[in-house]
């Protein structure tokens, strides 16, 4: 037993595969992802893609519409996730409540949800209700009525949701980062919306921004589960094929964000207990093919205890509880960020240090071949662990055909990582990763209102 | 019956389970370690959790933590592996793992590449079979398990949840954390750690869960290699637990002059899961505060009343019984609180009705096997059956038993487990006693 793991360990620089053996007699194909996706496109402009899973009699529903934060102009900032809240109401043929009623009585799980680039909806259900599903999102689609007195409650309820925010320092923390962080772009506004923006919706204001986001051809509808493509276009075209489609051109505010002259630090003191130390440097969007490699550089830099800055500020320096790192980023630009729990608010400037020493390093240095294959050892099979949950799969597909046009991205995200070099890895370090660039936030204690 | 299917139904004696519709297979070795497999061959992946029946429940006197301490502490060095070894194996190989603990277990749960299990059962069988909790790494795990404890009072929803804890259960283990508290987790060692090994991770007190692309009778012959010689030992019981139920509604407001909505967790004693009536109990909870949208307190208090964005209550599910609460965040509170302790008043004088039974039913029989389609969630599913004696045939009994519940037993329940005007209160807030104008409370300064 001992022999077989110390073996692994001195072999571990080689692919996992090629010493064990035994285990390969286990081993089961995966069927390619793609030879399981299907997809087709209604005269009206909506976009079905199908992924066919009869592992369970299960399946996954879902509609993804092209708005969100991204798309809504100041003063009206948190629309779209009113817009969410609204449609689960009163449509002209079903009665409020009816949606969550409906679904229940068959066991599904529903829920819609608001983010920067799409508001989405599902429902996962056993596979004999699934049309249920369909006729809903159809009717949610284009027959929501928002009567006046539903306004009313419901935006409380969202007022509500917004204080919620407002009284968890963190999420204030992060809210407060992103507009440092994005000067100009839509990314500072945060998905709910200003306080005061929220407050001020009015029900004309709700129709109108559903009326003109909400129909086939600003949609994605997904299809996941044990349903064949057969069955699935004739229902697809039954429930949505008569729906009005108007496409919505999407702004393009890629340039909009002034070019950096200098870092850019936020102070806030909060009633916490626990110091947070957050940097984060803009980093290319998806239609940018470097995009991939800060996903790599930030798994290098603190994703695990084998991660960089785990040794040094953890292991080494004994500065910090915990550090990770991750590349936020969807369409456009975003930030690749590295949060750190200081022992204590005093030793922040001594871990900028150590942060900042690293990234210098990983601009200068090659990153081993060891260190690069390990994120690329992680990425595929993180990408089989994806296809377990067929709301997972779904997710995916919605979100690659929203943000890059094509649900075919993140197939080619996947192979950009496998392609990805040390050099690309410093190079995108020094060209991204400088001082010139950096936001830094920290989040320390309130003492006087302690 | 021919042949071929006497022999196989010889071969299949240690099987239990629905072999048709579920291949779910249990069987223990002679030490008493029980394995169940879960076949499932989509996808070359598995899903590995060992547990141990033994969770916070059994942590020391004043050291709370020590449970989930020992579980993140088998990552953390063995016999023959350093933390950074283990690591470097699992990271190398892409898998994902963790320690975790709750009142009623401790767990590591590994998901691997179907290439890497043997790998994956060696490891486990070192860090189960060979820890060495090393001084330093134990220095690192309580660092951080102390700013997590420390960072959760950070949130408002955690604090109340934690007053509230203290308040019911007093000195029971129940009154914290499963992973302990600031004032606890300093005071553990090594060798308290050490201890908590010896007499808790033994093979008749843990079991091990294998979902995946998976033969059960090669995992059963792999398990068995690795563990066989293991040796079992006594199983402690956990202590009693004595809960009282307050003669009358005792409130605790604890004042927060920053904040712009009130939090609110109220509640009192709850019922083990164990209870013979645990399903109608769950019933009846789903219908006065379970989905947001539509139970009777997610009804008054959001749609109607338009008061909050989350309400709900639930019964705590472990193996000794604990809370029944329910939440709410406001800027209404005296109006959201008024109308929870009516609908719970409700419940308990005049019950549900048909339609609303009718609709949980399907509810819980609909949504039960979308909770295990995914090999995570079967894992899950698995765990709890197991950890709680439920038998692997309840996957299939489960939904017969929702149906068969009657409309009746969902209204006793009601009587039987919930107390209006007995509760316990926390409330945080920017908000005065005068302003929340309860009556016929007792204040706790």
């Amino acid at each position: 037993m001992v022999l077989i793991t110390v073996l692994y360990l001195l072999n571990a620089i080689t692919p996992p595969s090629s010493n064990t053996k035994g285990p390969e007699q286990l081993l089961v194909a995966a069927a390619p992802i793609e030879s399981c996706i299907g997809e087709f496109t209604l005269n009206n402009g909506l976009h079905v893609i199908h992924y066919f899973d009869s592992s369970a009699p299960v399946v996954s529903v879902n509609v993804y519409y092209q708005v969100g934060s991204y798309d809504e102009p100041p003063g009206i900032t948190g629309i779209s996730h009113m817009v969410e809240h609204m449609s689960f109401k009163h449509t002209d043929i079903y009665k409020p409540g009816d949606f969550d009623r409906m679904l229940d009585s068959v066991g599904a799980n529903n829920n819609g949800f608001t983010s920067t680039y799409y508001t989405g909806y599902y429902e996962v259900l056993a596979k004999k209700h699934w049309e249920l599903a369909l006729k809903m999102e159809a009717a949610r689609m284009h027959r929501c009525v928002f009567p006046d007195s539903e306004f009313a409650s419901e935006h409380q309820v969202v007022a509500e949701e917004r204080r919620l925010q407002d009284n968890r320092p963190t999420s204030v923390f992060w809210e407060q980062f992103e507009a440092v962080a994005f000067l100009a772009h839509p990314h500072r506004n945060p998905t709910i919306g200003w306080a005061d923006d929220v407050e001020k919706f009015t029900v004309e204001k709700v129709r109108e921004w559903y009326k003109k986001h909400y129909n086939p051809a600003n949609a994605v509808l997904v299809i996941a589960g044990d349903v064949r493509l057969e069955e699935v276009k004739p229902k697809v075209e039954k429930y949505f094929g008569r729906i009005k489609g108007e496409s919505v051109p999407r702004k393009n505010f890629y340039n909009i964000e002034p070019p950096f002259s200098g870092e850019r630090r936020l102070i806030l003191r909060k009633h916490i207990n626990v110091p947070r130390l957050l940097i984060a440097f803009p980093t290319p969007g998806n239609r940018d093919s470097l995009y991939i490699v800060g996903d790599v550089v930030a798994s290098i830099l603190g994703q695990g205890r084998k991660s960089r800055l785990y040794r040094t500020l953890i292991i080494d320096s004994a500065l910090a509880t915990s550090v990770s790192a991750w590349n936020s980023v969807e369409r456009d630009p975003g930030l690749l960020e590295i949060m750190v729990t200081p022992k204590d608010e005093s030793l922040i400037p001594k871990i900028e240090n150590v942060i900042n020493a690293e990234l210098k390093n990983m601009a200068t240095e090659l990153v081993s071949d060891h260190e690069l294959q390990r994120v690329k050892n992680q990425t595929i099979a993180a990408s089989l662990f994806e296809r377990d949950d067929i709301s997972d799969i779904a997710w995916l597909l919605a979100t690659s055909q929203i943000n890059a046009g094509d649900w075919r991205d993140f197939l080619l995200q996947m192979e950009r990582i496998e392609k990805t070099t040390t050099s690309q890895v410093r190079a995108f370090c020094r060209k991204y990763l400088t001082e010139q660039r950096r936001i830094v936030g920290i989040l320390v204690s309130d003492k006087e209102a302690r | 019956m021919s042949f071929r299917s006497r022999k196989s139904f010889i071969f299949l004696l240690p099987i239990i389970g629905n072999l048709l519709a579920t291949p779910l297979f249990r069987d223990s070795l002679s030490n008493g370690l029980v394995i169940l497999t879960y076949e499932d061959n989509r996808l070359p992946i598995i899903d590995i959790s060992f547990v141990c029946r033994s969770g916070a429940l059994f942590d020391p006197e004043g050291k709370a933590g020590t449970a989930g301490l020992c579980a993140e502490m088998l990552f953390r060095g063995t016999k023959n592996l350093s933390a950074d070894s283990i690591a470097q194996i699992l990271d190398f190989m892409g898998a994902q793992y963790r320690a975790g603990v709750d009142f009623d277990h401790c767990y590591l749960t590994f998901r691997l590449l179907s290439r890497d299990l043997f790998t994956g059962l060696d490891l486990l069988a070192e860090m189960v079979l060979e820890p060495s909790f090393p001084i330093d790494e134990l220095t690192r795990v309580q660092e951080q398990a102390l700013a997590n404890a420390l960072r959760a009072y950070d949130n408002p929803a955690t604090v109340i949840g934690m007053e509230f804890d203290r308040l019911l259960f007093g000195p029971h283990r129940f009154s914290l954390p499963p992973q302990g508290d600031t004032t606890t987790l300093q005071k553990i060692t090594c060798s308290d750690l050490q201890n908590f090994h010896k007499i808790h991770f033994v093979p008749n007190n843990c079991f091990i869960v294998v979902v995946g692309a998976v033969d059960h009778l090669k995992i059963k012959q792999e398990i068995s290699r690795r563990f066989a010689g293991w040796r079992s030992g006594p199983v402690p019981e956990p202590k009693p637990l004595e809960l009282y139920l307050p003669e009358k509604t005792r409130v605790k407001l604890i004042t927060r002059k920053e904040m712009n909505q009130t939090y609110i967790q109220f509640g009192h004693p709850g019922i083990s899961i164990y209870e013979q009536d645990i399903i109608p109990t769950r019933l009846m909870s789903y219908i006065l505060g379970g989905p947001p949208l539509s139970s009777r307190m997610g009804l008054a208090v959001r749609e109607y009343g338009g008061l909050a964005y989350d309400v709900r209550c639930w019964f705590d599910r472990r193996s000794l019984p604990g809370a029944f609460r329910a939440t709410v965040q406001t800027a209404k509170p005296k109006e959201a609180i008024e109308k929870m302790f009516a609908e719970i008043t409700r419940m308990c004088q005049t019950g549900a009705d048909k339609s609303e039974l009718l609709k949980a039913q399907n509810y819980f029989i609909g949504s039960f096997p979308l909770s295990y389609s995914s090999n995570q969630g079967k894992l899950n599913r698995v765990i709890e059956l197991e950890l709680y004696h439920l038998g692997t045939n309840w996957l299939t009994e489960f939904p017969e038993k929702v149906e068969a519940t009657t409309l009746a037993q969902v209204n006793e329940a009601a009587k039987r487990h919930l107390y209006p005007n007995h509760y316990i209160v926390v409330i945080m807030g920017n908000i005065t006693k005068d302003e929340l104008n309860l009556t016929d409370v007792e204040w706790i300064e």
